[in-house]
């Protein structure tokens, strides 16, 4: 054996995480390979892209976002497998009362790559804990015995599945990467936009505070609705719904449209919720 | 303008409701069956867990809503046709396997009073059906099945009717069914170890069959291990590629040669005498004949290259 090779073996012993190679031939072929793997990969974040359409995706301060939607097409394609899936069930009590909650946790793999995620709901999510008051008008939470803790549950079990084959896909792009990928079938342009760097009241532009405020409400708002756009605004335009006189004065469906006044309580109301959404799922 | 549908949809959503389930029900005993492509554990969990049954969708209700008159109509037109249908209704229960059920009534052919059971469906369904054994194309006809099946068992009769309906043209048609020894065993056998699993308070493996899990009530309770579709496999394997490069490269080849190949051996057929051919064009010598499958077999030889 040669001085070389004898460097080379000891390199070898010491280090078992070293890439070795004993040629220049070899070399080329591990970058040829590496190569083609990297290939492979965009043509599958190509294939995950031509999954989709216009209504998967949200514009979300200038990224993409795939929505639940987007994330069931996907799967299936895909073929992701979940395993070891639980469900736990807590009661909470706070300052509103008593409320529910369902933690879905377990594996998600695809491609020898495995990863744990968590997904959770509420007994407060808007859409099935809201009611109106007939004699007040106001907003409350309905009482649990009203609510089916099954929703709960399935909105749980929903919102772990996306997070977890987002992740285990690592379905991450630029707005360019998806329009080339579908050959511009799929723009920011075609797709709902949650914007949230201006104020609406005669184009101001926002300070750097109200908006960094802003965007972090719009992103805290798809967090709490599982990237669902349509969802967000709604639960925007149900926390700026207000009273005066008496009389129910609609709310904004759009970020845009917020007073800097506005933004700053919405931030303190939503940075709660997050918190406790966070606690939740072990963030 | 006035609404006249939500007021509709939301009465429909009123009756979605979950029920105890203290027995085995016979309607729904195929789901649980395994020769029939059942689970027995969703048989456990209907009975341990129908407080965390799925609840189905309004346009589901609507769909049921629809079965339930059609049933009625069905009823009505064979007593207006003078068709006698006794024990319309009748609730049975089976103690020992703890199963209960009603029959949509009787006929009496001859001196026997036979169960029948009206179905309507959907039209490609009732057109797909002609005897007993097409009823196991579909989880909901396999569940038809093991439903008449229990009747049979349970009073003691060799054999019943059902009569389907189609939901679309109003076409009824009745499938006579003899008593299937073998299925209804599976059905008693699912039934012992359901009841064998809530005594025990215990429950059954679960299945692995995405297709039959993806759509039961209880899949957020029992939380299979589910893959949505075949895995995509990513492999890097350049001859492999550049085979299938080639064969896409010359695949349209092929193809123009085989329709050229086709007009030859139209033309030599069409030349033929006897069935048979001995032909010199050009450079070429053809010849063909039928062969036993009487196909027209043709060869050419190059002259020339000889």
């Amino acid at each position: 054996m040669d001085k070389e090779n004898q460097e080379l073996q000891t390199v070898q012993q010491n280090n078992q995480m070293t890439v070795q190679v004993d040629s220049d031939q070899q070399l080329q072929q591990t970058i040829d390979r590496a190569e083609r793997y990297m290939q492979l990969l965009d043509k599958m974040r190509k294939l995950a892209c031509n999954m989709t359409n216009t209504d998967d995706w949200v514009d979300q301060g200038g990224k993409p976002y795939l929505q639940a939607s987007g994330c069931n097409k996907v799967s299936g394609g895909f073929g992701v497998r979940f395993y070891g899936v639980e469900v736990e069930k807590e009661y909470i009590n706070d300052d509103k009362g008593t409320y529910l909650a369902y933690i879905t946790s377990g594996y998600a793999t695809w491609n020898n790559k495995e990863i744990h995620e968590t997904g959770t709901a509420t007994s407060r999510d808007d859409f099935f804990a809201l009611r109106k008051n007939k004699e007040t008008g106001e907003k409350e939470f309905l009482p649990l015995s009203e609510i089916d803790p099954m929703d709960i549950r399935k909105k749980s079990h929903t919102n772990f599945q996306n997070r977890a084959i987002k992740s285990v896909l690592g379905l991450s792009f630029t707005w360019e990467e998806v329009a080339k990928a579908t050959n511009g079938t799929i723009t920011k342009e075609k797709c709902s936009t949650v914007n949230y760097n201006k104020g609406s009241k005669g184009g101001n532009t926002d300070n750097a505070d109200t908006a960094k405020k802003r965007k972090e409400i719009g992103e805290w708002l798809l967090k709490l609705c599982d990237g669902e756009a349509e969802t967000a605004k709604a639960k925007l335009k149900e926390m700026t719904t207000w009273e005066k006189d008496g009389q129910q004065m609609e709310g904004r469906s759009d970020l845009k449209a917020l007073s800097e006044k506005q933004v700053g309580f919405l931030h303190k109301k939503l940075a709660e919720e997050i918190k406790k959404f966070d606690e939740m799922i072990g963030a | 303008m006035v609404d006249l549908i939500t007021p509709i949809y939301k009465q429909a959503e009123a009756r979605i409701k979950r029920y105890p389930c203290k027995s085995n029900r016979a309607s729904s005993i195929g789901y649980f069956v395994p020769e029939l492509n059942g689970c027995v554990r969703r048989g456990v969990y209907e009975r341990t867990h129908w407080q965390e049954r799925e609840l189905h969708s309004v346009k589901t209700q609507l769909v049921f809503d629809e079965g339930n008159e059609q049933e009625r109509w069905v009823l009505k037109k064979l007593l207006e046709s003078g068709i006698d249908i006794i024990e319309q209704q009748t609730p049975y229960e089976w103690l020992v396997y703890e199963i209960t059920g009603h029959i949509d009534g009787k006929v009496i052919d001859a001196t026997e009073a036979i169960p029948i059971e009206i179905k309507s469906m959907h039209p490609s369904i009732f057109d797909s059906i002609h005897c007993f054994e097409d009823f196991k194309k579909k989880p909901w006809t396999r569940a038809y099945m093991a439903q008449i099946t229990i009747y049979m068992l349970c009073q003691g009769i060799d054999r019943a009717i059902f009569i389907l309906k189609n939901k679309s043209t109003g076409e009824i048609k009745q499938i006579e069914v003899g008593l299937d020894y073998e299925l209804g065993e599976f059905c008693l056998k699912t039934c012992e170890q359901i009841n064998q699993h809530i005594k025990n308070n215990t429950l059954p493996e679960r299945i692995q069959d995405r297709e039959v899990c993806k759509d039961c009530p209880f899949k957020l309770t029992c939380l299979p291990d589910i893959q949505l579709g075949p895995e995509l496999k990513i492999q890097d394997d350049p001859i492999f590629e550049q085979r299938i490069d080639s064969y896409l490269k010359l695949n349209p080849v092929k193809l123009e040669c085989e329709k050229i190949w086709d007009t030859i051996k139209t033309e030599a057929k069409n030349q033929a005498v006897n069935g048979e051919l001995n032909m010199i064009v050009g450079k070429y010598r053809i010849t063909g004949k039928l062969d036993a499958k009487k196909a027209f077999r043709v060869s050419i030889e190059n002259c020339d290259s000889k």
